[in-house]
């Protein structure tokens, strides 16, 4: 089919008022009358709160408020959106604070420097109490408890015990009669730490609350919905009386799903009857957001002497922090990688420590399992003298094949993706001395949550769309072509406000990359819908059969007579004296079958052995994207990914000290810089999907393999396999002098 | 604590303020006089979202004192299109898909502005180097690298 808009690279609606330095973010709401909050975070790791005494705070002069958590009814929420919805969570620490940093109190006062006075103000007197801060510390039999009223929370599962709050599991076949089968049998610990997205915007909101009582609060956020039924809970408020007015998202990465201070915000404009603004500081960020959750995994694989995979058994600990929120079944989903097990077996836990609380981060849990899958797969390769790409071309799904969890794959591009590193030369045999390739595979999915859309047609012929899917990767734009490929005007010619919760019907959060396959669903139906209606119009104007009748350049023609035409503002404005009236397309698509998507990255490094320093020189990367929607926007994802991935390969991580983070900026908590990363190569792979156009999802995908890819081209380069993230010239060098002996 | 006038020339026009003299450049241009283009991600001289230039030159905001940009001239992302057109690196920017969230955006370009300005045509590891402080999360920097050696191609 010949496509005129989508396929097409077009650059994003949204670049020309950010590069003018117009777009709104969060913390650039300001309102009459705004005062500015501040939290005050926990000393502590683990400790009892025995009284909070606020008087001297509030005596303050310019201090208009001061809430703890006795300002709000008592209880434990969850987001049942996200998984399991095991109620564990208060938004301030009320009797116990459980991590460092967790909010104990907070003040809105007329500027910074006032409200940060006051907070010093407050006494807290707090009792410390043993702690656990690692995971065996955690599983330890008489480990201290995060929560020891665990078993009497609303949802907690049959499996919960100690700090083990979650275990997912599944099976296939015989592990124990597979291992016996195999000619080999290969088994390795991994471990990956605790790293923040690193967002360049911090958090920002500002609540107001009206002489109604009814609330609006602007914020940076991937899920408007979910903070306003959050928000509901927590206050005990109608859901009626909050509006959440979605702001650009100035970097997300799943870090920006979840409701962090806004009900604090929202309490003190309401306490304080004025308006109140809280921005997280940088430090702020690493101590309360949501970082990606450490795992340690175990993985025991059993092989034929050719490499043919007989068995694997995984068993993967993610330790979720003080509250949980860890991905835990993405683990079982995808710890065992995309390869044909007849005999398989994972075993997912989230288990609890006194760290702040863990979340999801661009393609959640799949980064950390599949640094310990693939650096497996590469070990069997050169174990058994076997080239990497050929023990995985081996084993790769290909249609019919089912995973762990009974996943029966339909058309895919796994084997595409790694026929295409290698057609492109990405992988190749030559190398020279001290440098390295590694490969590694990956997997994802398509998220299916639901979508509205609303399409509408101006009297000059604009086309509006409005959608409750909000846009963190370019899906704007993504939605925008596929709505003028379908009505058949120009993309110039469509405006995208973006609505907020009371203007648009409920729509699911940001996440799972699948804005372009269920948005995209959303958005055709809706143009598919005003559509009809615009053909009805014409057809009984023009007096011929809406079959005639198609869309081109604006306008609507007749089939083979150009000059019988009306433009689609004569049709606005025509169907506002019928019995039309406005010209307006609904698509409500509920939760979409998820698409699986995959991808093949190849690392090439450089090793210093004496320092231990790693370049990475290359990186090139192969993905099923299904299609294309817009290949210019797809390559953006893709490097953008793998730079995070590399990021997280070599060096960043979030340092704790018993459960106090040691590096909150990024002096010390590194991400890559301009310089630091390599020159990138994409090749899309499109293998369509079921959903609209083929499309899968693009955004978490290229973040997977990478740090894998990265680990093994070092033991390619230096002969040394490191198995803990990130991979420090510290590691190496102790690798390197561990080898000689 | 006693507030200090400063006189500012933004973009081109002046202004006076009063402000504390602790108050960043940073908050200064954001807060008082209201230009919120420029953008806090740190405020400790770590992600160069803040960047702005004062007397042709590139600064952290965040790192300056508004009292210390007394009398200077100052050029913020909003200083930058003349006459409603945008500058080459904006539109570079647009074209070559480098903006991704925009957070990064302005003071990414207004670096690039820098680097441009004192050496027109660098080589790509002088670019990568002149940005090294603006950090960006979404793109992995290489369409941001292409639109300003393509500008720096043109120029
Ligand atoms: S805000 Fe100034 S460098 Fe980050
Ligand atoms: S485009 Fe998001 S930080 Fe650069």
């Amino acid at each position: 089919m010949a496509f005129s808009v989508v396929g097409k690279g077009l650059p994003r609606i949204d670049g020309a008022s950010k590069v003018r330095g117009g777009a709104v973010f969060g913390a650039d709401v300001k309102l009459p009358g705004m005062l500015i909050g501040v939290f005050l975070p926990s000393p502590h790791a683990h400790a009892r709160i025995r009284h909070i005494d606020t008087y001297r705070a509030e005596g303050l002069p310019g201090v208009k408020g001061v809430v703890t958590a006795q300002d709000a009814p008592s209880l434990r929420y969850c987001t049942p959106a996200y998984g399991p919805s095991l109620c564990d969570r208060t938004f301030m620490a009320r009797s116990k604070v459980r991590y460092f940093g967790e909010p104990v109190a907070a003040v809105a006062a007329v500027d910074e420097e006032t409200a940060r006075e006051a907070l010093s103000l407050i006494a807290v007197e707090y009792e410390e109490i043993p702690a656990a801060f690692t995971i065996p510390d955690a599983l330890l039999p008489d480990a201290p408890l995060v929560h020891e009223e665990l078993l009497s929370y609303q949802g907690v599962g049959r499996e919960a015990r100690g700090n083990i709050y979650l275990q997912r599991s599944a099976a296939r076949g015989d592990v124990s009669r597979g291992f016996t089968e195999s000619d080999f049998v290969f088994e390795h610990t991994f471990a990956t730490p605790m790293v923040h997205q690193s967002y360049v915007e911090p958090h920002a909101m500002v609540a107001a609350v009206d002489d109604a009582g009814r609330a609006t609060v602007w914020t940076t956020t991937q899920a408007p919905f979910n903070i306003r039924s959050d928000l509901a809970t927590i206050l005990q408020m109608p859901l009626s009386q909050i509006r959440v007015v979605p702001l650009e998202v100035g970097g997300g990465f799943g870090g920006k799903l979840f409701t962090t201070l806004e009900p604090i915000c929202l309490l003190l404009a309401r306490k304080a009857r004025r308006p109140v603004r809280m921005v997280m500081s940088r430090e702020e960020e690493f101590l309360i957001a949501r970082p990606r959750a450490a795992v340690t995994a175990r993985l025991k694989t059993g092989v034929k002497r050719d490499g043919t995979l007989v068995a694997r058994e995984g068993e993967f600990y993610f330790d979720t922090g003080a509250y949980q929120g860890a991905p835990v079944s993405f683990g079982v989903r995808f710890g065992l990688g995309p390869y044909r097990i007849p005999n398989a077996k994972a075993d997912a836990y989230g288990v609890y420590t006194n760290k702040v609380s863990a979340g999801y981060f661009r393609a959640p849990g799949a980064p950390q399992v599949t640094f310990a899958s693939e650096s497996q797969m590469d070990i069997i390769a050169r174990e058994l003298g076997i080239d990497p790409w050929e023990v995985r071309w081996k084993n790769a799904w290909e249609e019919g094949d089912e995973s762990v969890t009974g996943e029966r794959m339909g058309r895919i591009g796994l084997k595409k993706t790694l026929e295409e590193v290698r057609r492109r030369g990405m992988w190749r045999a030559d190398r020279e001395v001290g440098r390295g390739r590694g490969l590694a595979c990956g997997q994802w999915y398509t998220g299916g949550g639901a979508t509205s859309a609303c399409v509408t047609i101006y009297e000059d012929g604009t086309v509006g769309l409005l959608t409750g899917a909000i846009d963190i990767t370019g899906s704007r734009t993504g939605l925008v072509q596929i709505l003028a490929e379908e009505l058949g005007v120009a993309p110039e010619r469509i405006v995208v406000p973006v609505p907020d919760t009371d203007t648009i019907p409920w729509t699911g959060e940001t996440s799972g990359s699948r804005i372009t396959y269920g948005g995209g669903a959303a958005v055709l139906q809706a143009a598919r819908d005003v559509k009809g209606q615009i053909l009805g119009l014409v057809a009984e104007k023009l007096e011929v059969s809406a079959e005639d009748l198609e869309l081109g350049g604006g306008r609507v023609y007749v089939k083979g007579s150009r000059e019988k035409s009306l433009s689609l503002g004569e049709v606005a404005l025509a169907a506002q004296g019928t019995k039309v009236g406005a010209l307006l397309g609904w698509g409500v698509v509920g939760r979409l079958s998820p698409a699986p998507v995959f991808a093949t990255q190849v690392a090439e490094v450089q090793v210093d052995a004496e320092t231990g320093q790693v370049e990475v020189l290359k990186l090139g990367g192969a993905q099923d994207v299904g299609f294309a929607v817009n290949p210019l926007s797809v390559a953006g994802q893709m490097e953008g990914g793998m730079a995070q991935g590399m990021g997280y390969g070599i060096m960043e991580a979030m340092i704790f000290f018993r459960g106090k983070v040691e590096n909150p900026n990024f002096a010390d908590g590194k991400v890559p810089t301009a310089a630091d990363v390599p020159s990138m190569a994409t090749a899309i792979v499109e293998e369509p999907s079921d959903g609209p156009l083929g499309v899968r999802g693009v955004g978490e995908m290229p973040i997977v393999p990478t740090a894998a890819a990265i680990a093994n081209a070092i033991h390619d380069a230096a002969g040394v396999r490191i198995r803990e993230l990130p991979v420090t010239p510290e590691r190496v060098v102790a690798a390197v002098k561990e080898k000689r002996g | 604590m006693v507030k200090q006038v400063v006189q500012l020339r933004i973009n081109g026009e002046d202004y006076e303020v009063a402000v504390e003299p602790y108050r960043t450049l940073l908050d200064c241009i954001r807060d008082d006089i209201g230009l919120t283009g420029t953008k806090k991600g740190c405020d400790l001289g770590d992600c160069g979202a803040c960047t702005v230039l004062v007397e042709g030159k590139s600064v952290n905001s965040c790192l300056m004192l508004a009292v210390e940009a007394q009398g200077k001239d100052v050029t913020t992302i909003e200083g930058l299109a003349q006459n409603g057109n945008l500058h080459p690196l904006q539109e570079a920017f647009i074209q070559y898909g480098a903006v991704q969230c925009g957070y990064c955006t302005p003071g990414m370009i207004l670096s690039a502005k820098a680097l441009l300005d004192e050496n027109p045509h660098p080589t790509e590891l002088e670019v990568r180097q002149a940005i090294a402080g603006n950090l960006c999360r979404c793109t992995g920097y290489v369409k941001i690298v292409e639109a300003i050696m393509a500008v720096a191609g043109t120029g």
